[in-house]
């Protein structure tokens, strides 16, 4: 099924509605009659989006969807792929299937994700995967790839994801993390992996290391050959060849938690 | 039937089910990857005296690893699934884990199953280990003196052929070794097959049972040249003074039937007076061989 955007919502869609497994299994007209809510009100898809049908399983989505929340949200399965910018919340607590963005989008993208893959290819804001406010953990499994840059707070108490970030990085990435991995490409904000208990953040560029943190050595981790060729294999994200055969520092922390995470930073 | 002027016995090499584990050893260079693939497959020669068979499958480049660095591909049997799990633990544990710079990943992509290999080795790290996962697959990174020893958590394992082969009888020694030399050769170009014993050659080949009854096995005396005049039952012909026998162990039949076929050809030449192959009767093992077949 393809879905167009025709109308700009005046203020944000919340269309939870549109994952593969709600919209695939319904005829075209069924479809134009799911429901939506722009703002509190109730609409019919076809009040914003023209659906057609593909005659495929691949859930197409179109448009500048940047006032779009939760697209995806609660996805079990499935794929579905977006033309342009979305909004907050893609991807809400899903546990399955596959998310690919050819755009870039708001904060906050999958909370409370569980399992399944997400790819932008552009970049997204503030607080992706990260916990809501006063949950201990924020996403516990999956896969989430963004090629550009992220703003603050990314993976704010993760517990078991891998994420990768092909630009810039804000302030407190993988703040409170509890397990997964981080790799980041490009700069990095401050207080990263401040207060992580487990886990893995790598970065290739400098990073101003908290004094909770305490060095271990410099060496070059088989780990990253494997994790870089994955990259390589599926994204565009360029991987100078001396990352993969370049030393990194190692450092254990936080130590005002259980000091069992890592910062690896590339060194030359 | 004859090859070039070897005669090939009508007659068939009875092989057995068993299950076996590609396993990819890589370091940082072909030395030590070299180094700890040896040490794995050392002691791997027969089931019946090493809990296991196991041998080196081909050298790889870094484009054929996971993680880019040379290596090496072992594949090694057993006749159980659970002693499989057991015998990659030990191994692995102690030749390859110790060797420095490898990691170890599973080779096989058409598994039939798999064994927790890494989940147990994982223990080693006392707490320290870490484990990651890729592309749905997870990793532990265990540390030691150099850094991390990487090990893949799930080994796929299939079910194989084990204990194809053929013998080789010629005029004397000399002659016998360059043909067992240049079938081996000519064998370990067939990906997804391993010759176990030393350099790929058996002379001390062995039938089930002996007169002793704490034996399982002993050797098979009609095909030791000394004692022809002596048994009633000797396969050694006349003109024979030589015999040896090439064990091969595949990932499935295709692969042991290819491996014998161009090891029977090259094998064929001056001094190899006659080619043939080991069975019990079809009584024992599931698979047949027939050389007829495999030379046409």
């Amino acid at each position: 099924m393809k879905l167009k955007l025709h109308t700009q919502p005046d203020v944000p869609l919340e269309a939870e509605s549109i994952t593969p497994a709600v919209i695939n299994k319904l005829k075209v007209k069924e479809v134009e009659k799911v429901k939506v809510f722009h703002g509190n009100r109730e609409v019919n898809m076809a009040e914003f989006f023209t659906v057609t049908d593909n005659k495929n399983d691949l859930l197409e989505v179109e448009g500048d969807m940047h006032r779009i929340k939760y697209l995806g949200a609660n996805m079990d399965g499935g794929e579905m792929r977006i033309e342009g910018d979305v909004g907050q919340h893609l991807g809400s607590a899903m546990s399955g299937g596959f998310i690919k963005v050819n755009g870039s989008t708001g904060d906050w993208i999958a909370p409370e994700m569980s399992g399944g893959k997400l790819h932008i290819t552009g970049n997204s804001g503030h607080c992706i995967a990260s916990a809501y406010r006063g949950a201990s953990k924020g996403v516990t499994g999956g896969e989430i790839i963004i090629e550009g840059n992220v703003k603050n707070e990314l993976g704010h108490a993760m517990a078991g994801a891998t994420m990768i970030v092909g630009g810039k990085c804000g302030d407190f990435t993988g703040v409170n993390m509890v397990s997964g991995t981080i790799l980041a490409f490009g700069e990095m904000g401050q207080r990263t992996g401040a207060g992580m208990k487990r886990g893995s953040i790598i970065c290739m560029d400098d990073v101003k290391v908290l004094p909770t943190f305490s060095y271990d050595c410099k060496y070059s981790p088989v780990y990253l050959k494997l994790l870089f060729k994955y990259v390589k294999e599926n994204t565009t994200i360029e991987i100078e060849d001396k990352y993969a055969d370049g030393l990194f520092h190692r450092w254990s922390g936080d130590a005002i938690e259980m000091n069992r995470g890592e910062l690896l930073v590339y060194s030359a | 039937m004859k090859i070039n002027n070897t005669e090939v016995v009508d007659t068939y090499a009875e092989a057995f089910s068993m299950y076996s584990a590609k396993i990819i050893i890589t370091a940082e260079n072909d030395y030590w990857a070299e180094g700890a693939a040896r040490a794995m497959t050392g002691m791997a020669t027969s089931v019946i005296g090493c809990k296991c068979e196991a041998g080196i499958d081909m050298k790889l480049s870094g484009k054929e690893t996971p993680d880019g660095r040379p290596g090496y591909s072992i594949l090694l049997f057993t006749m159980d699934k659970e002693s499989l799990g057991k015998r990659l633990i030990e191994r692995i544990g102690q030749c390859v884990m110790t060797c420095p710079t490898t990691a170890c990943f599973s080779g096989y992509e058409d598994a039939d199953d798999t064994v927790n290999v890494g989940g147990a080795l994982r223990y080693f790290g006392d707490g320290h280990q870490i484990g990651k996962k890729i592309k749905g697959e997870r990793f532990w990174r265990i540390p030691v003196f150099d850094g991390e020893f990487i090990i893949q958590e799930n080994f796929g394992v299939k079910k194989s052929v084990g204990g194809g082969n053929f013998y080789i009888l010629g005029d004397n020694v000399s002659s016998c070794l360059e043909a067992c030399y240049d079938a081996v050769k000519a064998m370990k170009r067939i990906e997804n097959v391993i010759m176990p014993f030393p350099k790929g050659v058996v002379r001390s080949g062995s039938k089930v049972g002996s007169k002793y009854k704490a034996l399982i096995a002993s050797t098979n005396h009609v095909y030791c040249p000394t004692i022809k005049g002596v048994i009633k039952d000797s396969a050694v012909p006349e003109n024979v003074h030589t015999c040896y026998e090439i064990v091969v162990d595949g990932a499935d039949e295709k692969a042991v039937a290819d491996a014998m076929k161009v090891g029977m050809h090259a094998a064929a030449k001056d001094g190899v007076i006659q080619i043939t192959a080991g069975n019990f009767g079809g009584k024992l093992g599931k698979y047949k061989f027939f050389l007829k077949d495999l030379i046409s």
